[in-house]
């Protein structure tokens, strides 16, 4: 295997071990220790309720691992696993817009309930508005202020991930941080 | 916005991470067993389904030779009984004057050879 810039040598090593039969389970399970804290919490900032992030998080890194032949080392690996997981919440999300008995309006004030009453929430006041205003942007939006403001990725890494050019990443990031700047101050 | 704090808000359960390689790859397993006898079933329901489907062609064929010798039984009887004339096995016939241009060939047949036989002993 020629050595790709983009890959780093613990990404190599991984994916190595991954693509021998013999130590592929040992791979799999070095790649979750790796990256589980990152993919989840990407994931549980867009889903608020921790067995919804749960879910998706196992999802994507089976995934994540049905799909490794596809990963040439074009992105480092977590720019891949973060694609992933971005690509299965807004499909969680967007599962529970189309259900019939259950709309998208109740979900999100599930999510807002949850940040009031779970155990599993813990921040001061306007940490917690913060997040109840973040929930009436659109999910695109939502994704992209969340890994600009909390997971401080540069707009460069943002656009690897969500396929979408850094200009209309720096706008959308801009509409956000307004429409949350005129929430916190009406309330 | 810069006054506001951005540290995580959201906790997870005590030892979450500790676990959560495990339960994946448990899971990961679990799934391939499942796509496997998945398609385990698909083809023992594909094969009892082609048996199936041959098997009713062949009872078909059985049924329908069967139903007939039975017809045939029934129609017998009741023309032995007198149940039925000739008239009315004429009536059940969908072409019934191919029937009787039949029955006709037959006995004209029967009796033109009857007649040339007996002729042509004379003749002979």
């Amino acid at each position: 295997m020629s050595k790709n810039p983009m890959i780093s040598i613990s990404d190599l090593e991984l994916l190595e071990l991954i693509r021998n039969p013999e130590s592929r389970d040992k791979g799999f399970r070095l790649l979750v220790e790796m990256y589980q804290k990152r993919v989840y919490g990407i994931i549980r900032k867009m889903l608020i309720i921790h067995e919804d992030a749960d879910d998706v998080t196992q999802n994507t890194f089976i995934k994540a691992f049905r799909n490794i032949e596809s990963f040439h080392g074009n992105s480092t690996l977590f720019t891949w696993l973060y694609r992933i997981a971005t690509n299965e919440s807004l499909n969680f999300l967007e599962k529970k817009k189309r259900r019939f008995f259950f709309p998208i309006e109740d979900h999100m004030e599930a999510m807002s309930g949850y940040l009031d009453q779970s155990g599993l929430i813990s921040g001061e006041d306007i940490e917690i508005k913060l997040q109840k205003a973040l929930l009436k942007l659109p999910d695109k939006q939502r994704l992209v202020f969340n890994m600009r403001y909390f997971d401080d990725l540069s707009y460069e890494q943002i656009s690897q991930i969500t396929q979408t050019s850094v200009g209309a990443l720096k706008a959308s990031y801009h509409h956000a941080v307004k429409k949350i700047e005129n929430e916190l101050h009406t309330d | 916005m810069k006054n506001l704090p951005d540290h995580n808000v959201f906790k997870t359960p005590e030892g979450y991470f500790e676990n959560l390689p495990t339960r994946i790859l448990e899971k990961k397993k679990h799934r391939k067993s499942i796509s496997i006898s998945l398609v385990q079933m698909t083809a023992a329901a594909a094969v009892v389904i082609i048996g199936v489907f041959f098997f009713a062609i062949k009872n078909d064929v059985n049924i329908d030779q069967s139903i007939e010798a039975n017809l045939e039984q029934e129609i017998d009887l009741y023309i032995s009984s007198g149940l039925w004339e000739a008239e009315d096995i004429l009536n059940f016939s969908e072409n019934p004057n191919l029937i009787l241009d039949e029955i006709i060939e037959e006995e004209w047949g029967v009796a033109e050879e009857n007649q040339f036989g007996e002729e042509s002993g004379e003749w002979w």
